[in-house]
């Protein structure tokens, strides 16, 4: 909004130079994330008042006492507070006409939606479940498949259509395989599984939180190089026109991260229920694929691959057909705590790992 | 691993009635409502094809404290064929039975060389819980921690403290160190549980501390030596429990006034 309020007073009044300001995507980029960070702080202790007082929360009393140790009573559905800072700020900051940003703005809603609902029904049926898990990747599966239609249709998707379904992959200069109308199938995985990692990563203070702002910084710096077509040809990368503003989207997503962990560090004051984590692993997977860096994911979410990939081979592989563990318990930082290691130390343990796959990734940009 | 997927698979084809049946005994012994034919029903499943009805089977063993099967649970936990969770909970359900004889005790002393750590470490709980002071017994433990005689040890290396334990699993060591404290009878064993409270991970240095004092006052050792022993332990630990004093305050004041209720 602000872009092209400003372009717009710029070309009225063309001696207001500084306004030029507003074409610079890093400049709109440092902007969004300050804005998001800054909305976060404001609109945290309002929103963590109102969820206690609707009694949005976890379970707050056991056995006629509360648990001392334990950290039940604590609002949840903070994810609320990330999606209205990243909205925010996206909507001041971005170019709203640009049709990267209008699917990452639909993916908000869509995936937020989906976690509300998921978060309300666990409150109201006092339960763990929510939402049955067919109907959460029917939900997911479903914006794969809306995804998958703008994305490969001529008219609508905001890449050229000559490599839309081309998949690329780190380490590699050249797509290695055109995928045609079955990459419509491999948007569907690529959402449904990314934005489940992440959720399942959702377990711990400032776990899912931290790892999230990573991935999409790293994002943001591969849309930047992306959308430049000096830097695209220096890096050897497909040259896609408009990415840029995935970079002021990815900003928000730190500035809105950095916000939420305000509040979300250890002890939290406030969890981001599915509504956060769904819908941050949704928001991400949609960069990945807007990007068409789908199998970056595989290194810079690796925290999150790993929590998915022990959630996956023990609940659905070793328990039921080989009827014994391999991990001491899934997902990753629950056998981590197992071994008697803090909550706080897994942590803090594992947004190490995910700065070190972050730096890794970047190092892909050059070992190509 | 391809055999137990065929398997599955296969006992996915089979009659999944019984397992119904299993679940449904499962939930009314869980609340109480003990079905009247169990020690029959137990006695039949523990032979299932389907593995999740044996499961329950050997559950619902403990749970209805069927005793006339304990020769079948001791042959299912030295099974090799049988599946991991069956064992493991075979010797859980030799806990909850608490019987002993000398036959209960071989069986678990030959689950202790398991490859499937949770048997190794069920087996080493129903030790400790189910064996008297023994001799013998404390010297097999000593066998399965330790690589070589624990009297040629003084102190742990700095570098991979870890080679010097047979046991890598810090769950089953930590067991099989409770389990060596109610069982030994000697100081020559009582040195084997000092050099375990050297051990660089915090859970088996805590069961050491948990059962080192009772061991030690078994084979006469002065109150001031415990203390002396117990005073150079590593107290580091990588976890913590943490404290909300704001519920501990509610707490009290609900306390202190008499207040009860849900």
């Amino acid at each position: 909004m602000l872009y092209t309020l400003m372009l717009a007073l710029n070309e009225q009044f063309p001696s207001l130079t500084f306004l030029r300001l507003f074409d610079y995507i890093t400049f709109r980029a440092i902007f969004s994330a300050i804005t998001a960070f800054l909305f976060s702080l404001m609109i945290g202790p309002p929103l963590i008042r109102y969820l206690k007082r609707s009694n949005r929360t976890d379970q707050a009393w056991e056995y006629g006492l509360v648990n001392v140790e334990g950290k039940s009573g604590t609002p949840t559905m903070g994810g609320i507070l990330i999606l209205s800072a990243i909205g925010l700020s996206c909507i001041l900051w971005c170019d709203l006409a640009n049709r990267f940003i209008q699917i990452l703005l639909f993916a908000i809603i869509w995936f937020g939606a989906m976690g509300a609902m998921d978060d309300h029904l666990k409150l109201k049926y006092n339960s763990k479940l929510g939402m049955p898990e067919k109907y959460k990747l029917l939900f997911q599966g479903g914006f794969g498949v809306v995804l998958s239609i703008i994305y490969l249709h001529p008219l609508l998707s905001p890449v050229s259509i000559e490599f839309a379904s081309k998949l690329y992959l780190p380490f590699v200069k050249s797509p290695v395989l055109d995928l045609g109308v079955f990459y419509g199938l491999f948007i569907i995985l690529v959402v449904t599984a990314i934005s489940n990692s992440v959720n399942l990563a959702d377990g711990l203070d400032g776990l899912a939180i931290v790892p999230s702002f990573f991935v999409a910084s790293v994002y943001g710096v591969f849309a930047y190089i992306i959308g430049n077509f000096n830097l695209a040809e220096h890096f050897l990368f497909p040259f896609m026109g408009g990415t840029g503003e995935i970079v002021i989207f990815c900003a928000a997503m730190l500035g809105a991260g950095i916000g939420f962990l305000w509040y979300n560090a250890y002890p939290a004051q406030i969890f981001m229920g599915d509504t956060g984590s769904i819908s941050l692993g949704g928001l991400l997977a949609t960069i990945a694929i807007l990007t068409k860096q789908e199998f970056l994911f595989l290194i810079v979410g690796g925290v999150f691959v790993a929590e998915a990939f022990t959630v996956f081979i023990q609940k659905y592989i070793y328990i039921p057909v080989i009827g014994r563990r391999l991990f001491y318990r899934a997902p990753l930082h629950h056998a981590l705590q197992h071994r008697g290691i803090a909550e706080t130390k897994v942590v803090i343990r594992l947004w190490i790992v995910a700065a070190i796959l972050a730096m890794l990734s970047l190092s892909t940009l050059k070992i190509r | 691993m391809i055999s137990e997927l065929i398997r599955h698979f296969r006992e996915k084809q089979g009659p999944r009635k019984n397992l119904a049946t299993a679940e449904n005994y499962l939930r009314r012994m869980r609340k109480n409502d003990s079905p009247e034919n169990l020690e029959d029903w137990v006695r039949e499943n523990l032979e299932e094809p389907v593995w999740a009805v044996r499961n329950i089977a050997v559950k619902l063993a403990g749970m209805g404290g069927v005793k006339s099967v304990i020769p079948e649970l001791c042959r299912i936990l030295t099974s090799d064929n049988e599946i991991g969770f069956i064992r493991r909970n075979s010797a859980s359900t030799l806990i909850e039975l608490e019987e002993s004889s000398p036959e209960i005790c071989e069986s678990l002393v030959v689950a202790l060389g398991d490859s499937y750590y949770e048997v190794r470490a069920r087996a080493a709980d129903a030790l400790a819980l189910l064996g008297d002071p023994d001799t013998a017994l404390a010297d097999h433990l000593i066998g399965f921690i330790f690589k070589k005689a624990p009297e040629n040890i003084q102190i742990l290396p700095i570098f991979f403290p870890r080679r010097v334990f047979r046991e890598k699993n810090f769950e089953v060591r930590s067991a099989l160190t409770r389990a060596l404290g109610s069982l030994l009878t000697s100081e020559k064993q009582l040195h084997a549980l000092e050099i375990i409270l050297q051990d660089d991970h915090w859970k088996v240095r805590a069961a050491a501390i948990e059962t080192y004092p009772a061991a030690a006052q078994r084979v006469g050792k002065s109150e001031d030596q415990i203390v002396e022993v117990l005073k150079s332990v590593d107290l580091t630990s990588q976890d913590f429990v943490p404290a909300f004093p704001i519920r501990r305050t509610l707490n009290q004041s609900i306390t202190r006034n008499g207040i009860k209720g849900d």
